[in-house]
């Protein structure tokens, strides 16, 4: 194939006349493919004067005879031209290298030709079919080596984003978020906003960013304008129906008394001290209602939002602007939030000299789920169905426990998230400005100044209720918290980039910053109001409380870089930064983080050319550096003496005069220092068929010693863990990312990006080379892949009483006295056979088996884009592969071992009549621990799901042009309209922390949405 | 101004701001919190430490510490109580199916080790304290060793002998962190020596405003009650009547008097664990206990745990002089009889109006006055650990092991005889007065106080008793594994060489 590159035709019709001679110039502006150009600068020479060509490519300017015009165009090669002629037509060439893409890293940007490290990134094009307001959830499955992983589905709950899997056991793994150069918070970001977004995911990369790199840094640039932005206003909205995908069978009320009373009759409770229900319920069910809790907690959500913006630009200045407001109604009852904001961004230039700033305003408002008691989606399915949803003799309106009826606790959810107010209030301001000066041609010098501002307003407001016999609330009760925390930066860097003899490309930069961070916060609870209307705090009248606090820290940098290329085939960078932290103790503060990188441009050598038409792009990288990390609380290494505890306090007298207790309760981290992370990264890039087809691939190790990690003591010693340096982890993975841009004329085009990441981080070494971390099912030691499933293997159920005394005879343990020690003494029939796997005659820890881990194996990201003239579909899966699941929902539906409710697989529960079964005997107090950690719960986490989906069609140009816009689109999309999953829980994804990859808690479960949208340009 | 001259002001400036606070990376403090360094140098800072010690009794740590402690470890497995088929971990406590899953014995490990820390740091420091009265200093050293000798005695009941031991503050030493377990003798050897060696410094009384701090006679009850639960009775004498001879305790007239909250750290209080009702800027300082054992018909109790039948009818031949009911039937037990009323049954109304006609419940602990707390939820009873009625009672036992007893009856008969119950005659041999002190006596005075499991477990007639007296689920007892508590999972993920109580899993 030969490289498209078309010949340049200038078109000058030559007229002879006078010099200075004032004149008219008109003519037509086309591109390479003959069309009329449109938006075409056209500027005369050493003057102010200028025009743009029109919707056609016209233009029409007053100059004179020898004037120069410039013709002017982003992606297009500019072309100066002297007037001759009044009538000057120009054909516009591409211009390679400023199609290039360009990548934003710290503290500068690069060609990606050029870049010797490892970047993903992600541009707005990819972003802006997905419609959210949440700026981290668009980044599903974009970029490669980038996970983001939802905690809950609930409204205003945001998802952790991580580079590269696991960095630090025992800190802080979430990356570092830097918007336009300052360190910043997805969560006041408008999605809208964004027009690009690097990863940077090697030391090469990161090191500029030192001290807090370690765990990944994202770039975020906003849309800025730029100097060739005709003026336009945008205008768009959607609104979307949300819905939950799945939900749980759970036991009607009949069943439930059913299974109840097999529990009560199976752990043989005499009859007397079953709950009264049971009688009553048979004498007469009418007594009781039938409720679905699901069907009355979850509803149909609904999620909107509306954005408005402008951008403009030319050489002198740019400035977009752009603000937006969303709410959502959760799906679950009494849940919302609402969102909005605004962002305005410009830079004027004058001369050798370039001032900016950008400013963003958030604020967020969450109405989020009360909670009755009990862990988030449990309180739904535990309690009883027999409860009736209203009951209007109750203050409040509704039903609860029956008193004098033996139920459970369990609160009526949709009463509690009724009732209690809770409204949590964010606002964030930030604000950043430069000044940027060239005193020479490739030196810049850049101050930068920002500061960010954070409140918080948490405000909970319990009226006075009487949910049922067991949870009646005489008082209503006002906690009110208010946070601050201001943020700010001061910088100043120097880039400097000069080519030498044409082939020698060298670049400098060099810069020092200081951070500080403070956080104070007031908080105030009274107890007994007038009445459930004053809800200020003023109006409390008794068990008054009032806390405060503040935090600060401060970090000082230098760091540089220093980048060299050789006639763009042989590339060198070296950066380095040092960073001091008021988080380590004298001797400890401050830590040194250097890199280097190298990359092999083999598609630029010469010898390449007779492969260049084939293949348009192969370059080699190779990285190499030190990371830091200082994700720990502040004042660690400080000693201090708790008080003001209800654990510390005691009424030395039992009367109402409490004495205060202090004591030390933490052990103080005196020696704690920086976590450092090596990453070696190897990686290449490959183009085919003009670059229709572009591959990237990366391999790495991460490397972190001196962990800031808990370390687990005897609680004999009376705390828990302290905080130290210790272990080394170790992280090896790939990335892989195949981007194909095609065409079928000019009617059909299509992108299509594979995307696939894999990681596995596994603990290398602990200073106690036995250390063995448990949660729940999840087991972290020295030796193994972080979070490893443990369980005790099952073997089925016992059938017979035969079937328990011949497995007790065989297997059990002779105690000191000889006497026999069955293995499981209480077991019955219908209760499960677990395997002793050391064969010691007692079930412990050792006979836990390894089921696989929480993280998958492979993350995959597919993102599709069609059009075909003016219609369009965007698709982006997302998947994950050999990942296991510990399903909690499972458990809490089959253990019939408590006084809630059941799953419907309880009604298969093992009984002399049903003896064919999986489901083991329902039992009060779970004599023979059925319920403890086993292979029951693990199931297959692997899924695909179908992120998002949206079909647009945009209003052909010439109708928008009758009707006086620019650009008109309506689209319908949904988000998560399927997933592939074999998963029983609610949600296959959710619930992510460290360590506990996969452990599903039953968090607020991700809904699913049907979106229409519409977007106007003019 | 040329341009690079603005660039030098601009740097300046910059530079001016940037090294203008010399401390910007010092943290000389943390501003919400004392420092150790500050501390210890005042006699209010003694007080300070030792409340933290005081205040590991409770134990507040978490929502319903008290429950797990008082009622579910301390009761739940005696033949004294019947448990509701509700919390599946106290289930497993009341049913012998605990086992390492069971968070209320880890929880128990926990909170007795932050006392016995909280103790240590106390009696590391209270000695480095200059220019303080030395009597002050040695007392204050004697409250906390007095407390962390209990909180011992309470580990060895529950977890056995083979736990660490932990005398001073931490020095930071990774040997620390790791403790062996204590040989054989080694716990019950600093149990007795610290009891024995305190009560010179402790006082004889503390004046009102301290009135539940530790008395030299709190020391000899705990020990006295340690010697006992340890089979060596004539020690225990010695300790008991130090505390008779004393004159300074004697029964109250009215048995109910203990435990309505109104009567707090009385005459015949030795030592008992302090709660009160003040929720002034959020302090929590209140048990559980009525919440957990009121019926659920009224004002949703829990009724976590009943009197078992036995009891019951145990109680109702405790009879007085006119052949009625005892007040320790009355104050112990919620019945339909008009002899005792629930404090939440509406005026005027019956019994029957609200609560099913032959339920019972626990009265003792299930008290409740509007002058103790704001709500009747918040218990601020206190909880007593050595009473004098007690003390009598474990008088009278040695007394009757040596063969006295004539002598043992007279003493049963002054706790009887506050109880207004027919007194009991002589003339009887050891054994019968050792089985009416088993099965009568004790039981009638000190159920629900958290003696019973622990004097079955000296006796030697756990399984006996609890099979004669028809506790449930008899058949997962094993009495080689089940008179303790295993040493919790986690600290066998930390020291995988530690040898678990009998039977359990590690």
């Amino acid at each position: 194939m030969k490289k498209i590159l078309f010949a340049t035709f200038f078109a000058l019709i030559v007229l002879t006349g006078h010099a200075q001679e004032i004149t008219n110039v008109k003519g037509l502006v086309k591109d390479e493919t003959g069309a009329g150009a449109a938006g075409v600068y056209v500027l005369v020479k050493g003057t102010n004067q200028g025009t743009m060509t029109d919707h056609e490519g016209n233009y029409s300017v007053v100059a004179s005879r020898g004037d120069i015009l410039v013709f002017s165009m982003i992606g297009y090669k500019t072309q100066e031209t002297t007037v001759e002629s009044p009538v000057i037509n120009i054909v516009l060439e591409t211009d390679a290298e400023m199609l290039e893409e360009v990548i934003a890293i710290g503290y500068g940007s690069q060609k990606r030709q050029d870049i010797s490290g490892a970047v993903a990134s992600v541009s707005s094009k990819q972003l802006e079919k997905i419609a959210t307001e949440d700026a981290t959830a668009v980044l599903q499955g974009m970029a490669p080596g980038l996970s983001v992983n939802f905690t809950s589905g609930a409204p205003g709950s945001e998802p952790v984003m991580m580079v590269r899997g696991v960095t630090s056991w025992g800190s802080d793994n979430s990356p570092l978020v830097i918007i336009d150069g300052v360190p910043g918070s997805m969560s006041y970001l408008n999605p809208e906003d964004i027009k690009s977004v690097s990863v940077l995911k090697d030391a090469a990369t990161q090191a500029i960013y030192g001290a807090r790199a370690a765990a990944g840094v994202i770039l975020i640039q906003t849309k800025r304008g730029d100097r060739k932005s005709e003026p336009r206003i945008t205008l768009s909205a959607y609104s979307g129906l949300d819905d939950l995908p799945k939900r749980m069978d759970m036991c009607n009320a009949a069943e439930f008394i059913k299974v109840r009373q097999w529990a009560l009759e199976n752990a043989g409770v005499s009859q007397e001290r079953w709950p009264a229900y049971i009688a009553a319920y048979k004498a007469d069910p009418a007594r009781f209602a039938d409720t679905d809790w699901q069907k009355e907690y979850y509803r149909t959500g609904l999620s909107r939002k509306f954005d408005v913006g402008y951008v403009a630009g030319n050489d002198q200045m740019n400035v977009s602007f752009s603000g937006y407001y969303s709410d959502i109604r959760g799906i679950a009852v009494g849940t919302k939030s609402d969102k909005y904001g605004f962002r305005l961004n410009s830079d004027v230039r004058r001369g050798r000299w370039t001032i900016g700033e950008s400013v963003n305003y958030g604020h967020e408002d969450i109405e989020p789920v009360e909670s009755s008691g009990f862990d988030t989606m449990y309180q739904v399915t535990n309690i009883e169905p027999i409860i009736f949803l209203y009951d209007e003799n109750n203050d409040g309106g509704y039903g609860g426990a029956v008193a004098g009826m033996g139920m459970s606790d369990a609160g009526n959810p949709i009463a509690f998230n009724r009732l209690i107010e809770t409204k949590e209030h964010y606002d964030g301001i930030s604000g950043s400005a430069y000044l940027s000066y060239a005193p020479i041609e490739g030196l810049s010098i850049k101050f930068q100044g920002s500061g960010n501002l954070n409140f918080s307003h948490t405000k909970t407001f319990t009226p006075t209720y009487q949910i049922g016999a067991l949870k009646p609330n005489p008082d209503a009760s006002l906690s009110e918290s208010r946070g601050g925390s201001k943020r700010y930066l001061l910088e100043i860097t120097a880039n400097y980039d000069k080519t030498f003899g044409g082939v020698h490309n060298l670049s400098a930069m060099l810069g020092a910053s200081q951070e500080e961070y403070t956080h104070s916060g007031l908080s105030g609870y009274a107890k007994k109001f007038e009445n459930n209307f004053l809800r200020y705090l003023e109006h409390g009248q008794k068990d008054f409380s009032v806390g405060g606090g503040f935090s600060r820290y401060g970090l000082r940098s230098g760091f540089g870089r220093l980048g060299y290329n050789f006639d763009k085939r042989y590339i060198f960078m070296f950066s380095a930064r040092y960073d001091g932290s008021s988080r380590f103790a004298n001797g400890n503060k401050w830590g040194f983080f250097p890199s280097a990188s190298v990359a092999w441009n083999i598609a630029n050598e010469p010898f390449w050319s007779y492969l260049a038409d084939d293949v348009s792009t192969f370059k080699l990288r190779l990285s190499y550096g030190a990371l830091g990390n200082q994700g720990i609380g502040n004042y660690q290494y400080i000693p201090t003496l708790t008080s003001a505890t209800n654990s510390l306090n005691y009424p030395l007298a039992g009367l109402n005069e409490i004495s205060l207790g202090y004591a030390v309760t933490d052990l103080p981290s005196l020696n704690i220092k920086w976590e450092s992370t090596y990453t070696s990264n190897i990686g290449i890039d490959l183009g085919f068929m003009e670059g229709k087809l572009q591959m990237a691939a990366d391999a790495y190790l991460k490397e972190t010693v001196d962990m800031l990690s808990t370390k687990e003591i005897s609680s004999t010693t009376g705390y828990s863990s302290m905080l130290v340096n210790d272990g080394r982890l170790k992280t090896v993975g790939f990335e892989y990312q195949a981007e194909y841009h095609g065409n079928a004329g000019r009617d059909f085009e299509y992108d299509l990006d594979l995307n696939l990441s894999h990681y596995h981080s596994k603990l290398m070494a602990m200073s106690n080379p036995d250390y063995l971390y448990e949660s729940g099912p999840a087991r972290t030691y020295v030796g193994a892949e972080i979070g490893e499933f443990w369980v005790f293997e099952t073997n089925g159920l016992f059938r017979s009483q035969a079937e328990v005394d011949e497995y007790n005879k065989m297997h059990g343990h002779k105690d000191e006295s000889g006497a026999w020690i069955p293995l499981q003494p209480s077991a019955k029939p219908g209760d499960i056979r677990f395997i002793d796997q050391n064969g010691d005659g007692q079930l412990d820890n050792d006979d836990k088996k390894k089921v696989g881990s929480g993280n998958p194996d492979l993350i995959l990201g597919f993102n599709a884009y069609l059009r075909y003239k003016a219609f369009d579909l965007s698709a982006q899966f997302y998947g994950n592969m050999g990942a296991k699941r510990y399903n909690y929902t499972k458990f809490q539906l089959q253990r019939m071992d408590q006084v809630f409710n059941y799953g419907k697989d309880a009604l298969d529960s093992w009984r002399p009549e049903n003896p064919d079964t999986d489901i083991p005997r329902a039992v009060v107090g779970d004599p023979n621990g059925n319920n403890r950690i086993s292979d029951r719960f693990v199931e297959n986490g692997d899924f695909l799901t179908l992120n998002n989906l949206q079909i647009g069609y945009n209003l052909p140009a010439r109708i928008c042009k009758q009707a006086g816009i620019s650009q008109a689109r309506i689209y319908a999309g949904a988000r998560r309209l399927f997933t592939l999953t074999r998963y029983t829980g609610y949600d296959v994804s959710t619930g992510a922390s460290n360590g506990s990859m996969g452990v599903d808690y039953g968090g607020y479960p991700l809904y699913r949405t049907y979106t229409i949208g519409i977007k106007f340009g003019f | 101004m040329k341009p690079r001259l603005i660039i030098l002001a601009i740097a300046a400036c910059f530079t001016a701001a940037v090294c203008s606070c010399s401390d910007f990376l010092e943290e000389k403090s943390n501003p919400n919190y004392l420092t150790p360094d500050s501390f210890w140098h005042s006699e209010a800072d003694i007080n300070k430490g030792l409340t933290a010690a005081y205040a590991a009794l409770q134990p507040a740590r978490y929502w319903a510490a008290t429950v797990d402690r008082f009622l579910v470890v301390d009761n739940m497995r005696s033949d004294e109580v019947d448990y509701r088929p509700d919390v599946a971990e106290w289930i497993q406590i009341a049913t012998f199916t605990n086992d390492l899953t069971n968070y209320v014995t880890d929880y128990e490990w926990d909170n007795l080790y932050a006392g016995i820390n909280y103790c240590n740091q106390c009696i590391s420091n209270i000695p480095e304290i200059e220019g303080l009265d030395g009597q002050v200093l040695k007392r204050s050293v004697a409250e906390a060793r007095f407390l962390r000798a209990y909180y011992y005695f309470r580990l060895l009941r529950n977890f056995g002998e083979r736990i660490p031991l932990f005398t001073k503050q931490m020095e930071g030493k990774e040997e620390e962190y790791f403790p062996p377990q204590s040989e054989p003798g080694v716990i019950k050897q600093f149990i007795e020596s610290e009891l024995t060696q305190v009560q010179e410094d402790l006082p004889e009384k503390w004046d009102a405003p301290d009135a539940g701090r530790a008395t030299r006679y709190a020391a000899q009850g705990i020990l006295a009650q340690y010697y006992m639960f340890t089979g060596q009775l004539p020690k225990a004498k010695g300790e008991l009547w130090k505390i008779i001879s004393s004159g300074r305790f004697s029964l109250l007239d009215n048995y109910f008097h203990l435990f309505d909250g109104l009567h707090k750290n009385s005459r015949e209080s030795i030592f008992e664990i302090q709660f009160c009702g003040n929720r002034e800027g959020g302090k929590r300082e209140h048990n559980q206990l009525a919440e957990h054992l009121s019926p659920g018909d009224l004002d949703g109790g829990y009724e976590e745990a009943y009197p078992s039948k036995w009891l019951f009818e145990t109680l109702k031949q405790d009879l007085t002089e006119e052949g009625s009911y005892s007040p320790r039937l009355y104050s112990t037990i919620l019945f339909n009889d008009p002899g005792t009323r629930y404090f939440l049954l509406p005026e005027g109304a019956e019994w029957t109006d609200y609560l099913p006609e032959d339920a019972i419940y626990w009265h003792k602990f299930d008290t409740w006055d509007p002058s103790l707390s704001s709500e009747w939820y918040y218990s601020a009873f206190n909880i007593p650990i050595v009473r004098y009625a007690d003390i009598l009672l474990l008088y009278a036992e040695c007394l009757n092991d040596e063969g006295k007893t004539d002598e043992a009856i007279s003493y049963i008969n002054q706790v009887r005889a506050r109880a207004h119950v027919v007194p009991l005659e002589t003339g009887k041999s050891k054994e019968e007065v050792l089985k009416h002190l088993q099965d009568v006596e004790r039981p009638c005075e000190l159920s629900f106080e958290g003696t019973r499991w622990y004097d079955l477990i000296r006796w030697g007639i756990v399984e006996e008793s609890l099979r004669n007296h028809g506790k449930p689920q008899m058949e997962n007892f094993i009495q080689s594994k089940h008179t303790l508590f295993p040493i919790p999972h986690r600290e066998f993920l930390l020291n995988p060489d530690w040898v678990q109580n009998p039977n359990f899993a590690k």
